[in-house]
């Protein structure tokens, strides 16, 4: 039985039943803690995605810091510079002669000059009223073979528009000009995680001759300019879905998007739309009932075998964790509580069944202050060895070894994606990791060159 | 701008310090109180994830403001300080820090009036610490030792500036002091008597397991009594107590800035140094002489010859400047020739010989540490060296974060 979490004492604000959430934004904006988990890509991740670019962040030092510390434990150091602004820089003139002169030094001390080039501009830019255009405009006058791509680290901006994440999945893909079609070239474009080839989506459009890229499989700059000779592209990923858009328009070409479904009905429509945008004949009826049969075994299965369990969720682990939420509770499984500061649109639906069928389901921010007291020597009240934590924010406050590590949704797509996260919550729930150990490490996928991370008695 | 002066700003392969933001994190982690920082997002995450090794083991009251761009421009303090009531009333901190990012400062954000008023409205102590996340960790930490040692004594501070003369207590130690000073023997008994406070220890710097512990335990057992240690394994009630002490030991750079003003607000005198290898009795010795003709030391640059230039210079030590004094100090008293600093971090004034040089931006930094045949560094300072240089690795927690935590050795010993 779930225990009452309404009131001013312990949990206040930051535990709230999804019953009396309100939508988009179910927690007042206050404070803003940060945990530990912190294996989501951030924008040095995503830069550093396009083969052979360099990255360059003109800013102060203590910006400077995260994303040069981010980078260096990748193991990209040689991919990544700085320019560190100074109090002077803003009284000078509008910061435009500091980024022009530091990013043309860094160029010019680089051995291999690279064939792009992210220069990061930052909130002081925005403050000082900095003439962006004239300082790319400049910069490729002075290194013409370089194209540059302009990024943004402008943090004060990101409640109020897009996030700089978002602007750099627009930005990066602008080098890419629209290029002679290729008949049944398909771009897979979006989610960082890079889908396998088991999934729908990408074993549908391999058996109907489709040749589909995801930017893991491109090498070269050159190769990823190939992007633009596509017929199709597929934007997988929410926080890419402007970008994607905007270059199929600017290509031409056709679009969906289609993040990862999280219920038969949503998948069979996506498997649909899949075969409409691309031009192959839809599976039949039987293909997808049997596919939804091995689901709901699966989720039957797994519904067994979390005898005496629960499940909390959190939106790093997946962009739609209501609807992860709604999958497992109409299957019999005992879902606690969901991470999540916001729910976005896709998950609209998932939020309003749920608060209809499971009202006592705790939604938790992660980031008010009230959550410092969970994680180290206590966890979410209710919660504790028997949680299966479905992502590293859960993991570390449920403080469950009994976790799925997974970020951006972990590569699962379509009914294969159901069964597979079957597998491995079933499998969370047969071991332990040590997610203290795991859950600091940057931008998973990537190398961690971090050794331990604890030292002595910290 | 100066012709070329961005060249000193620049890093093409090499990584930056902590910057202040952190340092003021850092700092005032372990006592007690909250510190907001007033920016929009990044600093918490960089701070935790690369600049806090205590983060996943212990609770702090650390958290971002979250700074809109409406709010700045619209210059709505208001938010910030209602959520820092908010927060306080929920948590009840012992005092309220605000550090800041560089938004806050170019537009000139009153914070000296958002402290009066939270601290009028809570009841509890806030203060500002001077930031804009254009200097490094010496520099934040440094700060926030000053400002929460000007608010705990700011009482002390007042009085002392109506009574410039010598207190009873004082005059008798000065007695005892000048009366023994001059053998082994009389220097024991003497540490016996001498409190001092340590001044400027943050993970930092001092990374290794238990340098806290193995820092007091070396002072207690060479006769002086630990007042008060800023600020690891500490608490704010005893931190309180420092004025008692008769000396202060600033262990880095980030100790001196609260060093000079104990100094000058109440006339405790300091010495900077580190209590390493064969340097450790020379920093004691310096510490009894400095209580006791009240004249301030950087004890590193005392050894003879040290504060030339040295011809016969064997390498250089690269750092943070007390740290790196120290060593290069142990270095020459144990027969290891002579060892040229190289202050990388941003607080050097009074800590370095004169004419030392001080590179700034990637290009100084591999024209400097270019000449030396050895080097003492961070490993992530090994490809600005010579290639044929006999390079030593003393990982920097505030420089390379968390990449050689398993190699992060004690450096006290």
């Amino acid at each position: 039985m779930l225990e009452r979490i309404t009131g001013s004492g312990e949990g206040g604000i930051e535990r709230i039943r999804i019953a009396d959430a309100s939508f988009p934004a179910p927690f007042p904006r206050s404070l803003e803690y940060n945990a530990p988990a912190h294996g989501t890509w951030n924008i040095v991740h995503i830069g550093m995605a396009v083969p052979q670019s360099h990255s360059i962040y003109v800013c102060a030092d203590n910006c400077l810091r995260g994303v040069v510390m981010t980078a260096a434990e990748m193991g990209c150091s040689d991919r990544f510079s700085g320019v560190m602004l100074r109090e002077r820089d803003t009284q000078t003139d509008n910061l435009e002669s500091i980024t022009i002169e530091g990013v043309s030094d860094v160029i010019e001390h680089l051995e291999n000059k690279p064939p792009v080039v992210f220069v990061f501009l930052v909130c002081l830019h925005i403050f000082a009223g900095s003439d962006e255009d004239y300082i790319f405009r400049e910069l490729s006058r002075r290194f013409p073979d370089i194209r540059f791509v302009k990024g943004y680290m402008d943090c004060i901006r990101q409640k109020e528009g897009p996030t700089p994440d978002m602007k750099l999945r627009m930005a990066e893909y602008t080098p890419v000009e629209p290029l002679e079609t290729v008949p049944g070239r398909v771009n897979v474009l979006g989610c960082d995680i890079p889908f396998s080839s088991d999934c729908e989506l990408m074993e549908l459009l391999r058996s109907h001759g489709y040749d589909a890229r995801q930017l893991k499989d491109l090498r070269t700059y050159q190769e990823f300019l190939t992007l633009g000779d596509a017929a199709v592209n597929i934007c997988t990923y929410p926080n890419a879905r402007d970008a994607v858009r905007a270059l199929s328009e600017r290509m031409g070409c056709a679009y969906a998007y289609m993040s990862a479904g999280v219920s038969s009905d949503e998948i069979r429509d996506q498997i649909t739309q899949l075969a409409g945008v691309c031009g192959f004949e839809a599976p039949g009826d039987d293909w997808f009932s049997m596919r939804e049969a091995e689901c709901r075994k699966a989720l039957g299965e797994l519904s067994e075998a979390l005898e005496g369990w629960q499940v909390c969720i959190d939106y790093t682990a997946h962009s739609r964790p209501l609807g992860i939420a709604r999958l497992l509770v109409s299957h019999g499984i005992n879902v606690r509580g969901v991470f999540l500061n916001q729910i976005l649109d896709d998950d609209r639906d998932a939020y309003l069944w749920l608060k209809e069928n499971c009202p006592d389901l705790e939604l938790i921010s992660t980031i008010l202050p009230g959550m410092v007291q969970y994680g180290r020597g206590r966890s979410i009240p209710g919660t504790g060895e028997k949680t299966i934590a479905v992502g590293q924010t859960a993991a570390w406050y449920c403080r469950s070894g009994h976790f799925v590590n997974i970020i951006e949704g972990g590569g699962l797509w379509g009914y294969q994606g159901i069964l597979r996260l079957c597998a491995l919550i079933t499998e969370a729930s047969e071991r332990t990791l040590d997610y203290r150990q795991i859950i600091p490490r940057k931008g998973m996928g990537w190398p961690s060159l971090c050794p331990e991370l604890t030292v002595g008695g910290c | 701008m100066a012709a070329e002066s961005w060249k000193k700003q620049t890093y093409w392969s090499l990584p930056v310090y902590t910057g202040d933001v952190s340092g003021v994190c850092s700092a005032l982690y372990e006592l007690g109180g909250m510190v907001v920082m007033h920016d929009p997002s990044g600093c918490n995450s960089t701070y935790n994830t690369h600049d806090e090794i205590r983060w996943i083991s212990r609770e702090s009251l650390i958290f971002i403001s979250g700074l809109t761009q409406l709010d700045a421009i619209c210059g709505n303090d208001r938010k910030l300080i209602d959520d820092i009531v908010q927060a306080a009333e929920q948590f009840h901190p012992e005092f309220i820090a605000i550090a800041n990012s560089p938004v806050p400062w170019l537009i000139g954000t009153d914070f000296s009036a958002i402290c009066s008023k939270i601290s009028s409205v809570t009841g509890i102590p806030a203060f500002r610490v001077e930031t804009n996340a254009m200097h490094d960790y010496t520099y934040g930490a440094g700060h926030a030792f000053l400002e929460l040692a000007r608010e705990l004594f700011a009482e002390e501070d007042a009085a002392a500036h109506n009574d410039s003369g010598a207190s009873e207590e004082e005059d008798s130690w000065k007695s005892h002091t000048e009366t023994y000073h001059g053998t082994d023997k009389a220097h024991a008994d003497v540490r016996r008597r001498l409190r001092l406070n340590v001044l400027g220890m943050t993970p930092l710097d001092f990374t290794a397991p238990d340098e806290s512990a193995r820092l007091r335990r070396l002072l207690e057992s060479a006769g002086f009594e630990v007042v008060s240690m800023w600020a690891m394994d500490d608490t704010l009630d005893n931190l309180r107590n420092a004025l008692r002490a008769d000396v202060n030991l600033a262990v880095s750079s980030s100790g001196i800035y609260t060093a000079r003003w104990m100094e000058e607000a109440f006339g405790i005198p300091y010495t900077a140094g580190v209590p390493i290898g064969a340097f450790a009795d020379v920093l004691f010795s310096s510490l009894v002489k400095c209580a006791s003709d009240r004249v301030s030391r950087t004890a590193y640059l005392d050894l003879p010859g040290a504060a030339e230039r040295n011809d016969s210079v064997r390498g250089c030590i690269a750092g943070e400047c007390v740290i790196s004094g120290s060593r290069a100090a142990d270095r020459m008293l144990s027969g290891r020739g002579s060892w040229d600093i190289v202050p990388l971090t941003e607080t050097a004034g009074g800590l370095i010989k004169a004419g030392t040089p001080c590179p700034k931006g990637e290009s100084e930094i591999r024209e400097v540490l270019g000449r030396y045949d050895e080097v003492c560094a961070d490993p992530m300072l090994k490809p600005a060296c010579s290639k044929d240089c006999r390079f030593e690795e003393t990982p920097h927690f505030a420089l390379s974060g968390r990449l050689y935590l398993d190699r992060m050795g004690s450096i006290i010993g």
